[in-house]
């Protein structure tokens, strides 16, 4: 009996002082929506006109029939593989970089020692040096990935060269300090045990933190790579090649077909990729480090036994994507490359800091601000809309065995076609989003506050179907039979008990999207990155290292919101 | 003497947090000793064990291992001396992920250098490849040499613990509640394992035990110790079941009577990690 209540009370609950707690979020939410608004210059009513929707209709219109035609589809493949490519060297590069970063950033071997209360010793001479990579990594972190490709474009030039090393430099900053908060989470008790009968630093990595952290090192390396294609084919949008750059020429272009045909080969490696991934994930757990059958020989000589084949693949593709990635002898021996980068950073470091322009900072950063909070806004409404036909009410199933054929087929129809649309949302990176709108709206704010709510919409609600259908559901069960509509079921049984789940998303997707404010106008989005771009387009580096100590502001104060502590202040 | 232990005191935490683990204890181990220490949960045995192998530092009192003084030692010096100090734990503290023999290998970390650990995780020298493998002869695990170590049992475990102590070399072997976790007739297994390692290779054995039985069975000298003070020291023939337990007793009561019966010492705790659990709070 008790069980088939619902446990949490509707946030617009009427019991005493309850209510008052309920309405604190939303309201706060809702002031800080308006005050957006209202400072950003972007009319909201642009975003309920029906001339928006049907000129973004329109555009997705003209996209069919995709372009299959044999030269360009020579075309779209090449830029797969160069985007491809692009994020295997620098993957590569970036973990065989971060590995000894992490290490040297590892808290318990240099700073802090391995355990509270075996005083003395654990200080090392290295402990600054440790202290400075680690936070080193994180200045490079607060900086998107898509401006520093923006920078080495401009210093290098256009092409895949500069956005191979744009990925290589920030995922060496992620990955540094993923590596390092592995090695710093692995069990202690052994450690001690190898400290006690006398290891050295390097023996107690090597036979103690390292043998640890292996199944979790190779897994996070993947997952980067996952990403890294990601980012990869969005970094063409500045001009470093792939995708993206084939995307945005033929955006430009008006040829609206090509830019279909390259979105289906982006679906596809992705696609592509996460399959090659989760069957290496899987091969790598099926084969446990040792067994009983397997032969003599250290570490080194297992491993190469046993992933040979893997080994060999590996090699080849990563030999063989060198070329299209722009990593040749001619483009890194060149002698004038490290000039201009040198002479560029040199520029870099004079920034602007006239009163009038550091006014008109302030204000981009506000709208950056807004377009994130904004886009947040409309992507949980977007999202809550859509999510509630995307969920499937368990208990409702055998119930509507009963129902008649017709009505059956109706509502798998308002299933899958609420899914698929979610899906597609979602699969559309922000970036092209922002293209896409910005062919609708036209350039600045508003187009990207749309984008970044078209792709928080889909992100946001698969994870509210998601919730939705994992909440209990025996409330469900116990609705259904008292005579409720699974709507009114999804409203009265679900949505109270997935509510704080949800909330939490919406928070954690906001931080995500301040983010990628802060690079949405590099494509026309406006805020920061927008100003950012026409600035390096001038060559007026001044401003541009202004603008991107404000992202990195911008950023590194996002990163304070999501700290635990700060949500839970928030969510009270 | 291997240890002389004098007056040696352990402190942890600060102000209110404040709480003694060890207090004034003098013991000397002569070499070839088998000693075993009993005493209640948080009477300071672990902490004890702690101070021996050099991983905590005495706030109090000298202790001096081989006539040397462990916290006045440099960094190498005492890499030196944990070398030849094996250490068994209630946990096994093994490496996870790493396999058996190479958790054996692990043993001789002390004895390389920086080129022969990197020559020897890439593939291990023959020699030391036949030690290990002796090693786990002993402890009767040869046939697991493969296995990682998750995968074996808590008494194999516990022997792999024991072949990697071995592997060490050591010239004393403290063993911390080694058989805690393990059932009455493992326990005794383990136990005469260690013993009868520690007397084939002529190694001092320090041991710290719950079970007053098996401690009169496998030991020829017991101290007792009881919030972290030592309550007695005497050759085993001259104790009896009675008075051990009543070590357990009498500790209980004290408690007991100044309402503090086996209280975990609270906050204080955590900053410590687990080497003051349980200590008295004076």
């Amino acid at each position: 009996m008790a069980q088939t209540l619902v446990k949490r009370a509707p946030a617009f609950a009427d019991t005493k002082g309850g209510s008052i707690r309920a309405w604190r979020l939303p309201a706060f939410l809702a002031a800080l929506l308006l005050w957006a608004t209202w400072t950003s210059g972007i009319d909201l009513r642009l975003l309920l006109s029906w001339q928006t929707w049907a000129a973004l209709f329109d555009f997705l219109r003209r996209l069919f029939p995709p372009d299959f035609s044999v030269s360009f589809l020579g075309t779209a493949l090449r830029a797969t593989w160069m985007t491809f490519a692009t994020a295997v060297i620098a993957t590569t590069a970036s973990s065989l970089v971060a590995l000894p970063l992490g290490i040297l950033a590892s808290g318990r071997l240099w700073r802090t020692g391995i355990n509270a209360s075996t005083n003395s010793r654990t200080h090392s001479w290295m402990a600054p040096l440790s202290w400075l990579v680690l936070h080193g990594m994180g200045v490079v972190r607060s900086i998107p990935d898509l401006v520093w490709a923006l920078l080495f474009v401009a210093g290098i030039g256009l092409g895949p060269t500069a956005g191979t090393l744009a990925l290589a430099v920030s995922y060496t900053a992620l990955l540094g300090r993923v590596y390092a908060d592995v090695f710093d989470e692995t069990d202690v008790r052994p450690i001690e045990a190898l400290e006690a009968l006398g290891a050295t630093r390097l023996q107690v990595f090597l036979f103690g933190i390292l043998p640890q952290s292996r199944a979790l090192l190779t897994s996070y390396t993947l997952y980067s790579f996952e990403c890294s294609v990601r980012s990869a084919a969005v970094l063409g949008f500045v001009g470093a090649g792939g995708l993206g750059y084939e995307i945005s020429l033929s955006m430009r272009l008006f040829e609206f077909p090509q830019v279909l045909t390259l979105m289906a080969c982006f679906v596809l490696l992705l696609f592509l990729v996460d399959l090659v991934s989760r069957g290496l994930r899987a091969h790598l757990k099926e084969n446990p480090e040792t067994s009983s059958e397997s032969t003599r020989g250290g570490v080194l000589q297992q491993h190469l036994r046993r992933h040979w084949l893997i080994g060999l693949v590996s090699a080849a593709i990563l030999l063989l994507s060198l070329s299209p990635a722009g990593i040749t002898p001619q483009s890194l021996l060149q002698s004038d490359t490290a000039r201009h980068l040198v002479r560029f950073a040199r520029q870099l470091l004079s920034p602007e800091t006239s009163a009038s322009f550091l006014r008109e900072v302030v204000r981009l950063a506000l709208q950056t601000i807004s377009i994130s909070v904004i886009g947040t806004a409309t992507g949980a409404a977007l999202g809550l809309l859509l999510s509630l036909p995307a969920t499937r009410l368990r208990a409702a199933r055998h119930e509507s065995l009963d129902r008649s054929w017709s009505r059956r087929v109706q509502s798998e129809a308002v299933f899958w076609s609420a899914r698929m649309t979610l899906n597609l949302l979602r699969a559309i990176p922000e970036l092209v989003w922002v293209l896409i709108c910005v062919i609708a709206v036209g350039f600045g704010p508003f187009a990207g506050s749309i984008a970044l709510g078209l792709h928080t919409g889909g992100v946001l609600g698969k994870l509210f179907a998601e919730t939705l259908e994992e909440s209990p559901q025996e409330q469900v069960e116990a609705m259904l039979a008292l005579g409720a509509s699974p709507l009114q079921c999804i409203f009265w049984a679900l949505l109270p008990q997935a509510w704080p789940m949800m909330r939490r998303y919406v928070l954690l997707r906001w931080d995500m999207n301040l983010r990628a404010a802060t690079i949405l106008g590099l494509v026309g989005g406006g805020g920061l990155g927008q100003a950012l771009y026409n600035d390096v387009q001038l060559a007026d580096y001044g401003k541009v290292s202004t603008l991107i100590a404000a992202v990195m502001v911008l950023v590194i104060g996002s990163d304070w919101l999501s700290r635990p502590s700060a949500q839970l202040e928030v969510q009270t | 003497m291997i240890y002389s232990l004098n007056k040696v005191g352990k402190e942890f935490g600060e102000g209110r947090h404040r709480s003694v683990a060890v207090r004034d204890v003098t013991l000397h181990v002569s070499p070839g000793e088998q000693i075993t220490l009993v005493g209640p949960s948080g009477s300071g045995k672990t902490t004890l064990f702690r101070l021996m192998n050099g991983s905590l530092l005495p706030s109090s009192g000298k202790l001096l291992y081989c006539q040397t003084d462990l916290a006045a030692m440099s960094h190498r010096q005492l890499r030196e001396s944990r070398r030849r100090i094996g250490s068994i734990y209630q946990q096994h503290y093994l490496v996870a992920g790493m396999s058996v023999l190479a958790n054996t290998l692990s043993g001789a970390l002390g004895r390389w250098g920086m080129v022969s650990t990197l020559r020897n995780l890439a593939s291990p020298s023959a020699v030391e490849m036949e030690r290990a493998e002796r090693c786990l002869e002993a402890v009767g695990l040869a046939d697991k040499r493969r296995f990682r170590c998750e995968q074996l049992s808590g008494g194999q475990q516990q022997r792999l613990a024991i072949a990697r102590t071995l592997m060490q070399e050591p010239e004393v072997i403290l063993a911390d509640e080694p058989v805690a976790s393990l059932d009455p007739v493992l326990s005794n297994e383990i136990l005469e394992l260690l013993v009868r390692l520690a007397e084939e290779t002529k190694v001092t054995l320090l041991t710290s035990l719950h079970q007053v039985d098996l401690a009169l069975r496998h030991s020829k000298r017991i101290v007792g110790l009881r919030c972290g003070e030592i309550a007695f020291d005497a050759p085993t023939r001259d104790l009896d079941q009675r008075s051990l337990t009543q070590l357990y007793r009498s500790a209980r009561e004290r408690d007991a009577a100044t309402g503090r019966l086996s209280q975990e010492s609270g906050g204080a705790s955590h900053g410590a990690d687990s080497g003051q659990k349980g200590a008295c709070i004076r």
